[in-house]
């Protein structure tokens, strides 16, 4: 029996036949049924279909661009993602990630593969993997992340290659302290990249925002100490059930015979709920004096004993966010580059979502090589040629992926 | 002397749980009268049926197995003074299927056409429902309760038995008020009196009946020597207690949206279902029904009343699992099983002498 068979050629119900409205008229009951029997066999087909597809060995991995782990602090890693061009950029750049979830979603497959068109254009990724915080982290603030870690990591980098400064890019609330970072030792930072990172928190167009004011804070991190990656889960998820709890899965179920399209979803999958805890402190700090204070943006944010002042940005600013953000709204990244004192400054707005600004399609053809040759005119110019990628064996090589 | 008065004071608390058990049935009015506007409600849309047959037969079968069961039960009765407690709940039990039963035939001859009117039928039933607590659940647990009472070291020397028949009875009393209030409006809901916001002020009746009795039980100071692990399993209940309350109330905030929601889908489908069913008719409604929840769910998650509920409900939640952790930590301070909290101390010292190590790296 062909497929979708059923149903009125010409669109019309019974009218024309004379059949009083809203009664359907013996053909249609026909056309009915065999619109209803076409899709039950199309369904069928395609869960056997699915079944095979999901007991097939599926390339699931995550994570697709070899790394080297070059350093330790504590529960932090330094991982260098090196350059694939013949000449990479003179001025290394450090990557750093948010504390939510984990950065490999740059990198989720080789065909979606931010880090790939980075490391193409020349780019030495350095990245700071932040790992799983355990308890014993739980009193680490702000300053300790910020003022320690990414000031460690930043010295590691310009002691391993000799530069004086380095590219500092974040990504979402890793945008938010490399902003920081960078207003506190400008001296340190060549270019500083932001992408979708909230730097004005003072905005309702954002549910998390309109919740996280409502929230006490104090509470939730005293009773829980860290703040467990699912609790976080169930709020992102609160933010569109219909479509993140409802309408995804039947996406899912609509495509089980794609088995391209099944291991790309399991990835993202993956990724979405691979959500480390957040250390109490740090987390109490980031949402009391950013997202109910708004301190940064007036200037009334202390860290490590100093106020931040988002005028000592100096350094060009590229700030890249997306339009459709429903995470951190374009009200909260917008205005980043006015706030600076900086004189080479480019706002990069893109038409898509939070997650589709690092994975989607135009994400790999559009906005990253975008992002790329902003930092290559910037980065003062190449270096000798390199010694090409970094295998995935040796020591401290390892592909990146599940909890380590 | 001073025996006599402490075995008065005893007395005196056995008489205020037996009052509160007599004055229990007296609010149990509006209980019934709420079930009999159900029923009422229910058996009008049997008639058309033949329900009164039915039902008596379900009824019939219920007491049946009901009353096998009991028998069986017996087989397990306990030898010693406990048995004779046991073969008396058995028994309470067997009596209060009897009046299940009488009350069931009740009303279907009332509804039959029988001569009783519904409200004579009520008081018979509380009535008899006194009659029932106290000369049939209230005495199996007479002797026991005070063979419990006088084997406490010491009485109650730190809070007056007298004091707590009081507050027994004191809180009795407001919770006897709510139970009238929450059947008043219960009535209401079943008779199409009220409005659907009913359920919130069911919702707001309940929670204030309870923070006005049982919940400030829970708050009264315990004593004896293991007054912290009481004082914290009965917060731990009033935690668990407001947090089921609270949730309640945050679905609750769903309905109506959802409700909404529905209406608004079953309007736009009316125009759908004029074309053709086809696959791609359901694809439209799909569309249609994920668009309208979620436009109706954003606006409801941005809503004053829907962040008070969130902010609420998060505290409670919140305050439940402390009071859980608090528990537990009581519970392991017994055991070679270090607590967070002493944990948590030598996590501290480390991270600032960690930091003071890194400090003077630096400097």
């Amino acid at each position: 029996m062909a497929e979708n068979q059923g149903g009125s050629a010409d669109g019309k119900a019974g009218a024309a036949s004379g059949a009083p409205a809203g009664v359907l008229t013996a053909q249609q009951l026909e056309e009915l049924q065999q619109t209803i029997l076409g899709t039950m066999i199309k369904w069928q087909r395609r869960i056997l279909r699915g079944a095979e597809v999901l007991s097939s060995p599926l390339e699931i991995e995550v994570g697709a661009t070899s790394y080297e782990t070059l350093h330790k602090r504590d529960r932090v890693e330094l991982r260098l993602y090196k350059s694939t061009a013949k000449q990479p950029l003179a001025t290394p750049t450090i990557l750093v990630y948010a504390l939510v979830n984990r950065y490999y979603m740059m990198d989720l497959q080789a065909d979606r593969s931010m880090f790939k068109v980075f490391l193409d254009a020349g780019l030495d990724m350095y990245v700071i993997d932040w790992g799983y915080p355990t308890r014993g982290d739980k009193f680490l603030t702000m300053t300790d992340y910020i003022e320690d870690y990414i000031d460690h990591m930043v010295d590691e980098v310009r002691r391993r290659t000799g530069q004086p400064q380095v590219n500092l890019m974040g990504i979402c609330q890793g945008g938010t302290f490399s902003a920081i970072y960078a207003a506190l030792h400008p001296e340190k930072i060549r270019n500083l990249v932001t992408i979708v990172a909230p730097i004005d928190f003072d905005t309702d167009t954002g549910l998390l925002n309109v919740w996280a004011r409502r929230m006490n804070v104090d509470q939730m991190v005293d009773t829980f100490g860290n703040i467990p990656g699912e609790f976080l889960n169930v709020g992102f998820l609160m933010l569109n059930p219909v479509r993140l709890m409802f309408d995804k899965y039947v996406s899912f179920l609509e495509n089980l015979d794609d088995a391209n399209f099944v291991a790309n979803f399991l990835r993202m999958e993956k990724w979405i709920f691979d959500s480390p805890d957040q250390v109490g402190e740090a987390f109490r700090q980031f949402l009391k004096d950013l997202y109910q204070q708004n301190k940064l943006v007036k200037g009334e944010l202390e860290i490590g004993g100093r106020k931040v002042d988002l005028k000592n940005i100096t350094m060009p600013v590229l700030n890249a966010f997306a339009e459709a953000d429903h995470l951190v709204p374009p009200a909260c990244s917008r205005r980043f580059t006015e706030l600076t004192s900086s004189k080479d400054t480019e706002v990069l707005a893109y038409p898509t979502g939070h997650i589709g600004m690092f994975t989607s399609r135009r994400s790999q053809t559009e906005y990253t090589p975008r992002m790329a040759a902003w930092l290559a005119e910037r980065s003062g110019g190449r270096a000798a040629a390199a010694d090409g990628p970094v295998e995935a064996s040796g020591k401290g090589a390892r592909r990146r992926g599940g909890k380590e | 002397m001073a025996t006599e008065e402490k075995s008065t004071e005893k007395k005196d608390v056995f008489q205020g749980v037996t009052d509160a058990f007599k004055s229990w049935s007296d609010t149990q009015r509006s209980w019934l009268q709420s079930t009999l506007d159900g029923v009422t409600k229910t058996a009008e849309r049997f008639k058309a049926v033949g329900g009164t047959d039915s039902l008596r037969a379900v009824t019939e079968l219920w007491g049946k197995s009901f009353d096998e069961g009991l028998q069986r039960l017996r087989q397990f009765t306990p030898q010693g003074p406990a048995g004779d407690v046991f073969d008396k709940m058995v028994s309470a039990q067997s009596a209060y299927l009897r009046a299940m039963q009488w009350w069931v035939d009740a009303l279907i001859q009332q509804r039959s056409g029988g001569s009783m009117e519904p409200q004579a039928l009520v008081d018979l039933w509380s009535r008899s429902y006194r009659e029932f607590l106290t000369s049939i659940v209230v005495p199996p647990f007479a002797e026991p309760m005070k063979g419990w009472l006088g084997a406490l070291p010491g009485g109650m020397p730190s809070l007056p038995a007298g004091d707590l028949a009081q507050s027994f009875a004191q809180a009795g009393q407001q919770w006897m008020g709510f139970v009238t209030r929450m059947g008043e409006r219960t009535s209401q809901v079943l008779r199409g009196e009220v409005k659907p916001d009913a359920a919130r002020e069911l919702y707001d009746s309940w929670l204030r009946g309870y923070e006005e009795t049982l919940g400030r039980i829970f708050h009264l100071p315990s004593v004896g020597p293991a007054r912290q692990l009481i004082d914290k399993h009965m917060r731990g209940v009033d935690a668990s207690v407001k947090y089921q309350a609270a949730l309640a109330d945050f679905y609750g905030k769903m309905v109506q949206p959802g409700m909404e929601a529905l209406h608004e889908l079953a309007a736009k489908t009316q125009e759908l279902a004029k074309g053709p069913m086809t696959p791609e008719t359901f694809e439209k409604f799909y569309q249609l029904l994920l668009k309208t929840v979620e436009q109706r769910f954003g606006m409801l998650f941005r809503s004053p009343p829907f962040l008070a509920a969130l902010e609420h409900t998060m505290h409670a939640s919140l305050e439940f699992h402390s009071q859980m952790n608090s528990l537990l930590e009581e519970q392991l301070k017994g055991t070679p099983i270090v607590t967070r909290r002493e944990l948590d101390d030598v996590l501290r010292e480390l991270h600032e002498l960690r930091r003071e190590v890194r400090s003077l790296n630096k400097g």
